[in-house]
């Protein structure tokens, strides 16, 4: 029926058809590079050797010649006579028209490499997808786009590399630069989130199809990224996830950034294949710290041992993306100004320190270590009575918390 | 016919818990064969004094009496005990024997234990007999002389005796020279100066800010407390000086004080006389019968004479849970009902209750430099020995460490030695306060920590602000109704030490850091 219309109507040919014909061709040919009697590798021969001009020529030449093509490049005849038995098989068109009228509908593009759409940071480096679908604002990604940081992690994250990446990911959100990450459950989801929440824009790209997001409770997560930011998978939305495609969907997510955040990586982690390939594809890659004696970040220091950069702060990753980080003087600047009235106020005595202070003063006691009450009273030399209230409310808001008679900042820093 | 039957009776009286039984002790002298019965339910100790009053007689240059004798001690049906009818009973055979006569109707009331010689003893119990004697109207009240020091409190109308010739002395209207009597200018003054410095001044607790303002708060709102820390952290010091900054006994604490401790026959004299609050110090041998009190005499336990002072628990958490479970009943009643062969009595035990325990077995949990060696379950365990509903009764929490060797050479030289004197009379003015307010609300003086209520808002004046943080705090950390009410009394305690009239946020907020912190 829609393969009548999109026949029978000359108009929708120029204008929504030829997007839909584009998908039809596109779905096709993913269904192509799956299957392994034809393949990624063999379609990007062809490409290669000049015979296939267009992507989408496969779906628009005939079987015919397609082999012809084909005989000429690989001269196994064994393995032509795979592709001959794979062209044969005409319900892929038919298969292909129809999910790609529902899918088009749903508001799921496809873009090829020569098409204008398609991600520019991903023509440099190699293998890297010949189609990618994908539901939102593909400018984000275009030629004017803004900086691009993938911000990657475990999937179990301890509550520090879950304060980190809040930190790391709100603070680059703010300044404009568009977040990449996979929509997998632990950092990938804080980071999607925290860019919602600050009003950001944010990209996540999915192992599997479009059509089955995965982790299922990440359906709502993904509607909002679709809606104000870019979902992308290299996979047609029919694709249903497998293990095999996580390690392929880390080196689209390097590919596309400038720059790759490593929040928290074990010993044995995914994330490790993310680093690699931006190693390889020439991607800055920065990597917060851990302690020794977590596990979870066995990864991400042996990272920092070969050479990663070491990530304290969204600056580091903002001042090499803009090459200044004027801002980061101008905090410095305050932060400097503000330490140095609350010692003048302490030694003079005139003054007596404000709540407001003294909160400020536990917060920085704190962030050395944990801190009994007792000692943060004589460290900051205030009394009880003073303290404890402070105390008191920071614990109700969350900033610290209470353990085994010491405090401890949550990292839920407002 | 008339003379042949002679009769006398005298008043006496022994104690049932620490209350002094009114008894009669009547003689009547038969002709007949010689003998001695005494009737009234009375314990072997009374059957002896027959032997001792027969010698004290005769040693007083007088006659035991010869015939038919019968000594009735009334109420009847009441088990008597104690050594303390001697006096009485001596005065009693010479007056029905004729050898002494008084005026018709005189009424005397005497106790006292004789030896054979004749010298009057002290007894356990003098000052309830005092008391009860100085409630009804007898004309000579006789108490042994040792006790004359404790009659100048009630300003009571006694005679002290030390010899059964002086008391005939006294009943007859011929006393001899040496009897004293209580309205003489003979008594032990009082001391007047009973604010002299403490021996552990509050000035020792530099560097434990925490548990410094956990006891200025106790005391001043007389809040339950227990103090967790490693050893050597100084619990049994800060308990201590928690007792030094309590305000001395008023005049009607101090005679319940007497009665208490005298019937017990422990009485710290010397701590009573400078008007200290006791301060009973337990260790984990206590006994359930020692900490509730109880035995034949149905004599009060530590709790009791901890009464209006400090219950010091040390290492709380290594008693054994049933003396510790024990303490619910009088946590909350304030008073102690025993019982036992019929008779009940009440005790007060209105005590404050400071708790000492180590964080976690080996003692390290909170110490930065010394690890703490047990594990999860050791410490779960260890923090599950003292009950829930002990704990619940306990209104401030506070937890203290080894100081540093900075803090601890501040605190040994001590510059602002006396401080406990200054925070003594700040916690002094402070149940003054507490004092007014329950007058103002019609109710009986209470201290916050006493304090039984039910609109708590209302009555610890609680600004709207302050409830509203106290029920998310509530909220965020799991109170129970009852925490939340502990919480609203220490924030009121710490008003009150401020002087403010309503609790605000801060109160409320400073309270929170008390609270108890789970594992």
């Amino acid at each position: 029926m829609m393969k009548d219309e999109y026949r029978t109507n000359p108009v929708m040919e120029n204008q929504e058809s030829s997007s839909l014909g584009m998908m039809v061709a596109d779905m096709f040919v993913s269904g192509c590079i799956l299957d392994h009697r034809l393949g990624g590798r063999r379609i990007r021969s062809l490409l290669a050797s000049g015979h296939l001009k267009n992507l989408r020529d496969l779906y628009r030449m005939t079987a015919r010649e397609i082999m012809g093509m084909a005989e000429e490049v690989f001269h196994d005849p064994e393995e032509n006579h795979q592709i001959r038995m794979l062209l044969a098989e005409t319900e892929r068109r038919d298969q292909a028209e129809k999910d790609a009228a529902v899918y088009l509908r749903r508001g799921i593009r496809s873009v090829n490499r020569d098409d204008p759409d398609y991600p520019k940071s991903l023509l440099g480096p190699d293998g890297m997808p010949l189609i990618l679908y994908g539901m939102g604002d593909f400018s984000l990604l275009g030629i004017k786009r803004p900086p691009v940081v993938a911000v990657v992690g475990s999937r179990r994250p301890s509550s520090y590399g879950i304060a980190a990446t809040r930190e790391i990911t709100r603070d680059l959100a703010k300044q404009g630069v568009v977040i990449v990450s996979g929509l997998a459950r632990g950092i990938d989801t804080v980071a999607h989130e925290e860019t919602l929440r600050n009003q950001g824009r944010t990209v996540a790209v999915l192992a599997g199809g479009l059509d089955n997001v995965y982790p299922p409770e990440n359906k709502d997560l993904f509607g909002e990224i679709a809606s104000t930011g870019l979902v992308l998978s290299e996979l047609s939305p029919t694709a249903v996830v497998t293990r095999k495609f996580f390690p392929a969907r880390n080196r689209i997510l390097s590919g596309l950034s400038d720059a790759v955040a490593i929040m928290e990586a074990g010993e044995f982690s995914g994330t490790l294949h993310t680093a690699s390939f931006a190693a390889v594809q020439g991607r800055d890659v920065f990597v917060i710290p851990g302690g020794i004696y977590q596990s979870s970040y066995r990864g991400s220091l042996r990272l920092l041992q070969d050479g990663a950069e070491l990530l304290i702060c969204a600056e580091d990753i903002l001042a090499r993306l803009a090459g200044v980080a004027f801002y980061r003087e101008i905090d410095e600047i305050r932060s400097h100004n503000d330490r140095k009235r609350r010692d003048k106020k302490r030694q003079e005595g005139s003054e007596p320190l404000g709540t407001e202070d003294v909160r400020q003063m536990i917060l920085d006691e704190l962030t050395i270590c944990e801190k009994s009450i007792d000692e943060l009273s004589q460290t900051i030399g205030v009394s009880f009575c003073e303290i404890a209230p402070v105390l008191s409310e920071l614990e109700l808001g969350g900033a610290i918390r209470e353990d085994r008679q010491r405090f401890a900042l949550t990292f839920a820093r407002p | 016919m008339c003379a042949k039957l002679r009769y006398a009776k005298v008043s006496t009286g022994f104690l049932v818990g620490i209350n002094s039984v009114l008894t009669e002790i009547e003689v009547s002298i038969a002709s007949g064969l010689p003998a001695f019965d005494i009737v009234g339910l009375c314990d072997p100790a009374i059957r002896e004094s027959r032997n001792r009053v027969r010698s004290a007689i005769r040693h007083s240059g007088m006659e035991f009496p010869t015939g038919r004798i019968t000594v009735s001690l009334s109420p009847a049906y009441l088990h008597k005990s104690g050594t303390s009818v001697d006096l009485a009973l001596a005065l009693c055979l010479l007056l029905a024997s004729g050898q002494i006569r008084v005026r018709e109707g005189t009424r005397i009331y005497a106790f006292g234990e004789l030896t054979l010689t004749g010298r009057v003893l002290d007894v356990p119990g003098s000052i309830p007999h005092m008391v009860r004697a100085a409630t009804t109207s007898f004309d000579k009240i006789l108490i042994p002389r040792s006790d004359i020091a404790d009659a100048g409190i009630f300003s009571a109308d006694v005679t002290g005796v030390s010899t059964l010739t002086e008391a005939i002395g006294i009943v007859t209207g011929h006393p001899i020279a040496s009897s004293i009597t209580g309205a003489s200018s003979e008594i032990k003054p009082e001391s007047t100066d009973d604010r002299e410095e403490e021996p552990l001044d509050f000035s020792l607790l530099k560097g434990q800010e925490k548990t410094g303002r956990a006891i200025l708060l106790a005391a001043a709102g007389f809040h339950n407390l227990l103090l967790s820390g490693s050893p050597g952290s100084g619990k049994t010091m800060s308990a201590r000086i928690l007792h030094g900054i309590l305000p001395p006994l008023t005049k009607e604490e101090k005679v319940e004080q007497l009665i208490l401790h005298n019937v017990n026959e422990v009485l710290h004299r010397e701590d009573i006389g400078l008007n200290k609050r006791p301060f009973r110090y337990i260790n984990q041998t206590c006994t359930m019968a020692s900490m509730a009190g109880g035995g034949q005499n149905l004599l009060p336990g530590e709790i009791s004479l901890a009464h209006r002072g400090v219950l010091f628990l040390d290492e709380m958490a290594e008693f054994s849970p049933r003396v510790l479970d024990l303490l619910r009943q009088p946590l909350e009643e304030r008073q102690i009902t025993l019982s036992r062969a019929g008779i009940s009595v009440i005790y007060p035990a209105q005590f404050l209750l400071v708790g000492a325990m180590n964080p976690c077995k080996c003692g390290n949990l909170l110490e930065k430099r010394r690890a703490c060696i047990c594990n999860e379950a050791q410490r779960r365990q260890y923090a599950n020995r003292i009950s829930g509903p002990i704990l619940d009764r306990i209104d401030i929490f506070s937890e203290m460490r080894r100081i540093d060797s900075k803090a601890l050479s501040e605190s040994v030289r001590g510059t602002d030695f006396g401080l406990s004197t200054v925070l003594r009379e700040q916690v002094e003015a402070c149940w003054q306060r507490q004092y007014a307010r329950c007058a103002t609300m019609g109710i009986s003086p209470t201290l916050n920590g006493l304090a039984v209520m039910r609109e708590a808002a209302d009555f610890f004046r609680v600004t709207d602000a302050a409830m509203e943080v106290a029920v998310r705090s509530s909220e965020q950390f799991g109170f129970s109704a009852r925490g939340l009410n502990r919480l609203l009394r220490v924030a009121r305690t710490s008003a009150d030490l401020s002087g403010e009239p309503d609790v605000e946020k801060s109160h409320i907020a400073e309270a929170l850091q008390f609270r108890r912190t789970s594992e």
